[in-house]
């Protein structure tokens, strides 16, 4: 391809070389083992054969890769590929919601990144991929989109304001919070169940599960306390093992993490052996939530994290670019989120409770699940099911109160927020000028009970996230919610 | 039963233009054909199989009490499905649109009110299928930037009215820029 000559930048640049290899998906990268053992093996075992009918899902890739460039026109960046059916995809710079860096461990060895454009579009996968380029030429992409988006608004201010760079305590606190456990057990099984065919893994679980003669040798606790006492300490030292392996996958993931804002556009890096460094404009941020965890909260901290309308291919922890801050000290929450939204304070919305029946309904909802729960029970194990029962009302009688009292919702002309849950506590707060469909539902118990949902669909919700989906909503104030929502956000043209 | 009326909510909004529609009554027609197709279906698969397990277990009573069993619940439930349910659902569904946008209410026992915002729509299908085509009706499908509320239908009306629904949404709609 020759270089335009439209001005000096549009100069069309070609992906590192290693993408050849990084560049192939993770279905042809998989071939690699393959044939590693092919070469060492000495006949052709099933080895061979798999490789085989992995070459035509190869080639695909493999000429994208050889064919890619790209190049950075005066307004948008334009990617072209292909060999036999050519195709250039043009991006202008200000549809781009973010840009994404991601590095591996071996593509830190080689000073390489993997780049992802998103632009607000709806699809799943990012608008534009580079897998991989060098890390000057990522940076440069990335500073030259920054800084013709911002040539295009408002002039930006250079310099680079620290926001928030986390500590180690922070980090340890967040993964003792976050039970992310069995991300790590799942990774760890995931390996083992990929070598099982070549290394003898001995599963003793499954051994236990399977064969009832493993049980024998174990050790029989004589009396029911004993045997009680075992199985608490061995669930509590379960759990504990989770926390700690929870712990020790936030301190890979999020070591290093600093948040920065360069203008109008937060940065965030983080990632002890692959590299993140994601960067959002700050107008783009469609709805933000404050997430409470019982033990952030008992520390004075709390998390903060966003939606932008592109759409992050959520990597398998789920991170992706929406954490704002991780863990951030309570009294920085209100800072940091007027930093995104401008002129918005949270405690100072007008925050109400939700409908008077609210916790008698979540008591008779719970009730009715420790019942059902003691039926099985005694399915079971027969009458002795019904000892559930008592501790299960208690816990119902406990629960409808926290639930009820960690609900609250608040709307003006200008914002909806809804804050809801008991150990966790998670406050979403969404702009009108934001709010894509609203919707308002009742069902069989809302009528007896005069209540109404009220939705408030925003562009890139994720599914772990915390809508705005406020039940239990005195039926009038959903009413009067809804068609004021409905009025603010018609006013308001939208902003992505 | 209160027929006639949606789901009153005083709104402050007088003009003949903006006020509640009701779908097309062919659409009951539609309705109904189409769960008695699908009724008709999952009824002759359920029986058949029953039919079978019955003779290939010797015609026991229990086996024929089963199937006089099924066969009540199949009809029940076609009769549920063909009658009842597009009745209801013809019924209590109204849209309007108005300066702001488009609305739709649905249901009684479980009613719903999805409100669009004409500057979100990001495009609008009209389109029909070959029953629908045969009774003169059309789908508005709205797309919006939503995630949950990606896509907003509106079936059994006219065709000519799905689209001037849609050239009434679209057309007056601001230039956003996307």
């Amino acid at each position: 391809m020759s270089s335009d000559a439209h001005s000096d930048t549009a100069v069309a640049r070609r992906l590192h070389w290693s993408s050849l290899f990084f560049g192939l998906g993770p279905m042809a990268r998989s071939a690699l083992p393959l044939l590693v053992l092919v070469a060492i093996s000495r006949e052709l075992g099933w080895q061979f054969w798999a490789l085989l009918t992995l070459i035509p899902s190869a080639i695909g890739p493999f000429v994208r890769v050889l064919t890619m460039r790209y190049r950075l026109e005066p307004n948008e960046l334009v990617i072209a590929e292909g060999l036999l059916s050519r195709r250039s995809r043009h991006v202008p710079y200000e549809r781009i919601q973010h840009v994404e860096l991601k590095q591996g461990v071996l593509q830190r060895v080689l000073g390489v990144a993997d780049v992802k454009v998103e632009s607000a579009g709806g699809s799943e996968t990012p608008e534009a991929r580079l897998t991989v380029l060098s890390l000057k030429d990522a940076e440069d992409l990335r500073a030259q989109i920054a800084a013709r988006r911002g040539a295009a608004a408002v002039p930006v201010e250079r310099a680079d304001t620290t926001v928030l760079a986390l500590g180690f305590g922070d980090i340890v606190l967040l993964g003792a919070s976050e039970g992310r456990g069995w991300l790590v057990i799942g990774a760890a099984l995931g390996v083992l169940w990929q070598f099982d065919d070549f290394i003898d893994v001995e599963w003793p679980m499954a051994d236990l599960l399977t064969n009832r003669d493993a049980w024998r040798g174990m050790p029989v606790a004589g009396t029911f306390a004993a045997s009680m006492a075992a199985i608490v300490a061995g669930a509590l030292a379960i759990f504990l093992l989770f926390r700690l392996l929870s712990i020790g996958w936030a301190i890979v993931k999020l070591h290093g993490f600093t948040l920065t804002r360069e203008g109008d556009v937060l940065r965030s890096r983080y990632g002890l052996l692959t590299r993140f460094a994601a960067a959002i404009p700050r107008h783009r941020v469609q709805l933000l939530t404050i997430v409470e965890p019982a033990l952030l909260r008992w520390f004075g901290r709390a998390s903060i994290k966003v939606e932008t309308a592109g759409r992050f291919e959520a990597d398998q922890a789920g991170v992706g670019a929406q954490w704002l801050a991780p863990v951030v000290g309570r009294e920085r929450v209100a800072e940091i989120v007027s930093d995104v939204l401008p002129g918005l304070t949270p405690s100072e919305l007008p925050w109400q409770p939700l409908a008077e029946g609210t916790a008698a309904r979540l008591f008779r909802r719970t009730t009715l699940g420790v019942v059902a729960l003691s039926g099985v029970a005694c399915g079971a194990i027969g009458w002795w099911g019904l000892i559930l029962l008592p501790p299960g009302i208690v816990f119902a009688r406990f629960a409808a109160r926290g639930w009820a009292q960690g609900y609250a919702f608040a709307v003006t002309d200008d914002v909806v927020a809804f804050r809801s849950g008991w150990w966790t506590r998670q406050t979403s707060i969404v702009r009108a000028p934001r709010i894509q469909v609203l919707a308002i539902t009742e069902d069989l118990f809302d009528r007896r009970w005069g209540m109404a949902s009220l939705r408030v669909d925003t562009a890139g919700a994720t599914t772990k996230g915390h809508p705005v989906n406020v039940p239990f909503l005195d039926r009038a104030l959903a009413n009067d919610a809804f068609v004021s929502l409905r009025a603010a956000a018609a006013r308001t043209d939208l902003q992505w | 039963m209160d027929v006639g009326a949606p789901p009153a909510r005083p709104e402050a909004t007088a003009s003949a233009a903006d006020s509640w529609h009701m779908l097309h009554p062919n659409s009951l027609v539609v309705g109904r054909l189409a769960g008695a197709v699908t009724t008709g279906i999952i009824g002759i698969a359920t029986f058949g199989t029953l039919v079978i397990a019955t003779l290939g277990g010797g015609l026991a009573t229990r086996g024929l009490l089963l199937l006089a069993g099924a066969g009540i619940i199949v009809i029940l439930a076609s009769a549920v499905a063909t009658w009842i349910v597009p009745a209801r659902r013809y019924e209590y569904t109204r849209y309007r649109i108005d300066d702001q946008g488009l609305l739709i209410r649905r249901g009684r026992l479980f009613r719903s009110e999805v409100a669009v915002l004409r500057s979100r729509i990001q495009h609008t299908d009209v389109t029909q299928g070959p029953i629908e085509r045969a009774f003169g009706l059309g789908t508005l499908v709205v797309h919006t930037a939503g995630t949950s509320h990606a896509q907003i239908q509106l079936d059994g009306v006219a065709w000519d009215e799905a689209r001037r629904l849609r050239t009434d949404l679209t057309g007056v709609a601001a230039d956003d820029v996307v």
